[in-house]
């Protein structure tokens, strides 16, 4: 970018607009200021800030007189004040600068920036020339330049929404318009603390090589580091952008698994409830199976109880069979017994009889020779010796007679 | 069948020659005279047994007298004498011993043509000419003849068969005629018992009969026949010296997975033994599985459905998972309550067991067991003390018109007759308070008979065993405590009833018991 790229961006129309005193009353300051805490030394915010501010200042510049340009209610001049700074102020705003603190207001004047005369060490114009027409600010900065050797500028380069910022430049057009006086940027000193865009400006007598050096020194570590910051950028970018894909690549992965997985998922659940129905079939089937079991168990048990009562009996049963078969033969031995002695004594019987009849007959014998002998007898019976004879047959007669009643 | 001839075998080496002319005569003066007498002499160092021999010979053509060359020993001139018999039977006459007069006209009467081996009654014959310690044997009793000698004098074999198993064998002499017996019997059809004492066996000092630790050789010659005898007949087992000189003791072993069932009726019954409080079936069931190795069992216990959940609690902590409890809800019935057992038992053989016993023997169920494995062997009883050591049971005896126990009320440190008390024998019928019978014959004889429920099933179970053709043995070394009685004071009377019921069915065993003819 070249100093004429610059300023050809510069040259933007430039109304003549003016804004007077009274656009900046008690409604300016309550609601244009950023926040709503009351613009007020009294408040801790504002006073901590302009505290902060006053003290970078001494730091920087060491003053002993300072006129703060716009100074509103003064607070930095209160501010500086209290750092022992020999501070005063102008404002355009009546409003401000009588309702300011009664122990800052002796210090404060109403008047324009452009009306500012006297010598100062250090002249602070805050957030002011963009308030002012094209015109008054050349004439402010022109009345400043001569009030003092250093002057502390801040004002805001792009804050257009600000009604009464009629004037908004870049701090390049303020720097050259102060250029053009004899007044150059303090490079060596940064004034974040205050603004982005605050530029403290000196009155010196610079070569064209003191320029140069002061701001090349600036651009030189400008440009390496929006270098190296751009290569990191574009480092970064690079990574995100493979992190991207990764993360991309990794929800379509995921989308995928995710997929894969409703779908198994799927799957086992739609086995489970197969399963689960299997399972609830076969305890169906158990349970039957444990029924006919039972069942066949009961069945079972009453056939081993026929079987071994039949058992029983069948045991009783051949008890009683080789009983009766013994019982048999035993009777079968006795009767045999008896039959033997009933034999025994048929024979004996017969033997008797056999007996008897030896005995018959030779009864018989006896009785025919008895016979014989009785007619002897009676032939004798008739002989002298008949008595005697008598007497010794009478024994047999008698053996006689009972052998006929057999 | 013609009538028998008889080869009277007698080898003879050295005896007393008045001694020798008394054993031939005692052969002269047999009533029964189709024999001849085969004499040996095994090279006598006397010329004058030989002398005499001869003289015999001469005397009567039915004497033949054989001289071996030189001595052979016994089995060697009994051999000999073998060779020469011409006879369908031959009889084993020592060259000292008698015969009685009517020996072998006994002998002739039961032979018959079935009949392999005859064996008689024996006794001995002193010094003095007395004859005393008359051996009266038991009826033909395997078991018995393979823990002792027993047939011994007089022993009449078919000589057929003598010749078919290959005579006798030197090697096993001393118990020669031991081991020629054991492979006659092992082939032969019928034995038959003469209960007669037709010999007399003359006791000489140095002869076996006198002193029986007089031939130690003969009882290890006795246990290698006995050794070669079990393997034959393929008995698992082995030979040892018995308890007394002249018995044996075979120690069986049992398949380990033959499954036994012990089957214990009980009542929860419990009382004092030896001073001390007990639960009877716990201890009979816990001394019973501590004093087995068998490890293939299950207890069956029918108890009443009064016993306490206590002692079955109890019960299945001391048999653990071999327990099997069957509920018994009717009247005292104990044939009932076993027969229940059985039908819920699964054993090859079933072990009938009383719960107020205390196991005594180690491996009692392989002893009382094993013997079963043989098919003719129904069943077999222990040897039951009372608490006193006094005996309660060993074998039953079935004769003089009563049925009653063997030994009974004796002290346990008798021998018995002739040693049968130390040894397995046949007998005719064991107690039911521990028996064991395999499976088939329980099913077969149908089990205890519940119209006993008390007394005497046990005798009508022998019986029926016996009916069937099976061998009931009396086993010596499963021995036990039996404290009868404590468990049931209703039926320790026998009722008359029951003495009716048995003689009903097997009549009354009039005469002699078969097995134990002990006066």
């Amino acid at each position: 970018m070249t100093a004429t790229e610059d300023l050809a961006e510069d040259l933007r129309p430039t109304p003549n607009l003016i804004t007077e005193g009274t656009d900046y009353a008690e409604a300016y300051y309550r609601t244009h200021l950023g926040i709503d805490e009351p613009y007020d030394w009294a408040s801790p915010h504002w006073r901590s800030f302009f505290t902060t501010v006053a003290r970078h200042i001494v730091a920087i510049t060491n003053p002993r007189t300072v006129l703060d340009v716009g100074c509103a209610r003064g607070l930095l001049v209160q501010a500086l004040r209290e750092q022992g700074i020999d501070a005063v102020g102008v404002d355009v705003s009546e409003f401000a600068v009588h309702s300011a603190h009664r122990d800052v207001r002796p210090y404060l004047r109403v008047a324009s920036a452009s009306d500012v005369v006297g010598s100062y060490d250090l002249i602070t114009c805050i957030e002011v020339l963009e308030h002012m027409s094209p015109s008054d600010a050349e004439r402010a900065i022109d009345a400043m330049c001569r009030a003092a050797d250093r002057i502390l500028l801040s004002s805001s380069p792009s804050d257009f929404v600000e009604p009464t910022h009629v004037n908004v430049r870049e701090p390049a057009a303020w720097a050259a318009a102060f250029a053009e006086r004899g007044f150059f940027r303090r490079t060596d000193v940064d004034l974040a603390f205050l603004t982005p865009w605050a530029m403290l400006f000196e009155r010196a007598n610079l070569t064209h090589r003191d320029v140069v050096y002061r701001y090349e020194h600036q651009l030189y570590p400008l440009r390496v580091e929006v270098l190296e910051k751009r290569a990191a950028l574009l480092d970064s970018y690079r990574r995100a952008t493979e992190l991207e894909e990764k993360l991309a690549a990794a929800e379509l992965g995921r989308d995928v698994q995710g997929e894969t997985l409703r779908q198994e998922n799927e799957h086992l659940r739609s086995d489970l409830e197969h399963l689960t129905t299997e399972r609830d079939a076969l305890r169906d089937l158990a349970e039957r199976l444990q029924d006919q079991n039972r069942e066949l168990e009961a069945r079972l048990n009453d056939e081993i109880r026929v079987s071994r009562d039949l058992r029983s009996r069948l045991l009783t049963s051949r008890d009683h069979a080789i009983g009766a078969e013994a019982e048999a033969a035993t009777w079968r031995s006795r009767f045999e017994t008896l039959n033997a002695s009933h034999a025994e004594l048929a024979q004996a019987h017969a033997e008797l009889r056999e007996y008897a009849n030896s005995l018959e007959q030779q009864v018989q014998s006896y009785v025919w020779s008895l016979q014989a002998l009785e007619r002897r007898l009676t032939e004798l019976h008739a002989s002298e010796s008949w008595k005697l004879g008598y007497a010794i047959v009478r024994p047999f007669a008698l053996l006689l007679g009972r052998a006929r009643r057999r | 069948m013609t009538e028998p001839f008889f080869s009277i075998l007698t080898p003879v080496y050295e005896p007393p020659l008045d001694v020798l002319r008394e054993t031939i005569e005692s052969v002269l003066a047999q009533s029964f005279t189709d024999w001849e007498l085969i004499l040996v002499d095994d090279r006598s160092p006397s010329d004058a047994v030989r002398f005499l021999l001869h003289e015999f010979e001469e005397r009567d053509p039915r004497i033949r007298v054989i001289e071996r060359p030189s001595r052979g020993g016994i089995a060697h001139a009994s051999n000999d004498a073998l060779a020469a018999a011409r006879g369908t039977f031959v009889a084993l006459l020592d060259h000292d011993d008698l015969l009685a007069p009517h020996a072998l006209e006994s002998v002739a009467a039961v032979v018959a043509d079935d009949v392999d081996y005859i064996y008689t009654d024996e006794d001995k014959l002193g010094p003095d000419g007395r004859f005393f310690d008359t051996f009266r044997k038991p009826d033909w009793s395997p078991e018995r003849f393979r823990h002792q000698m027993y047939t011994c004098h007089l022993s009449v074999l078919r000589t057929e068969l003598v010749r078919q198993v290959g005579g006798f064998r030197p090697e096993f002499d001393g118990s020669q005629d031991y081991d020629l017996v054991l492979r006659v019997t092992e082939k032969a059809r019928r034995v038959v018992h003469i209960p007669d004492t037709l010999y007399h066996w003359r006791m000489i000092p140095g002869s076996a009969a006198a002193d029986p630790h007089a031939k130690p050789y003969a009882y290890v010659a006795a246990q290698r026949a006995l050794q070669e005898h079990l393997d034959r007949l393929n008995i698992k087992g082995s030979v040892e010296i018995g308890p007394a000189p002249g018995t044996y003791r075979i120690k069986r072993t049992i398949d380990p997975r033959l499954r036994v069932s012990i089957i214990v009726p009980t009542r929860g019954a419990s009382g004092e033994v030896w001073g001390e409080h007990r639960v009877y079936v716990v201890e009979a069931l816990r001394s019973a599985l501590e004093h087995t190795h068998h490890d293939s069992i299950e207890v069956i216990v029918v108890y009443d459905v009064e016993t306490s959940i206590t002692l079955l609690e109890e019960l299945k902590t001391v048999v653990e998972d071999k327990l099997i409890l069957v509920a018994y809800d009717e009247p005292f019935n104990f044939s009932r309550k076993c027969n229940r057992g059985f039908i819920a038992s699964s054993g090859d053989v079933v072990v009938l067991l009383n719960d107020d016993i205390e196991v005594i023997s180690d491996d009692w169920i392989t002893e009382l067991v094993a013997p079963l494995t043989e098919m003719s062997v129904g069943m077999t009883g222990a040897y039951l003390l009372y608490e006193n050591s006094s005996i309660q049971h060993a074998g039953h005896v079935y004769g003089a018109g009563v049925w009653t126990h063997a030994y009974h009320g004796i002290s346990s440190d008798n021998v018995g007759s002739f040693c049968d008390l130390l040894i397995n024998r046949e007998c005719v019928g064991v107690t039911a308070a521990c028996c064991a019978l395999r499976r088939e014959v329980y099913e077969q004889v149908g089990g205890l008979c519940e119209k006993l429920p008390g007394n005497y099933n046990d005798v009508d179970l022998s019986y029926k065993v016996r009916k069937l053709g099976y061998r009931v043995l009396w086993i010596a070394n499963a021995r036990l405590f039996h404290f009868e009685s404590r468990t049931r004071t209703d039926a320790t009377d026998i009722q008359q009833w029951e003495r009716d019921f048995v003689a009903r069915r097997w009549g009354i065993p009039e005469g002699e018991d078969p097995y134990l003819r002990i006066g």
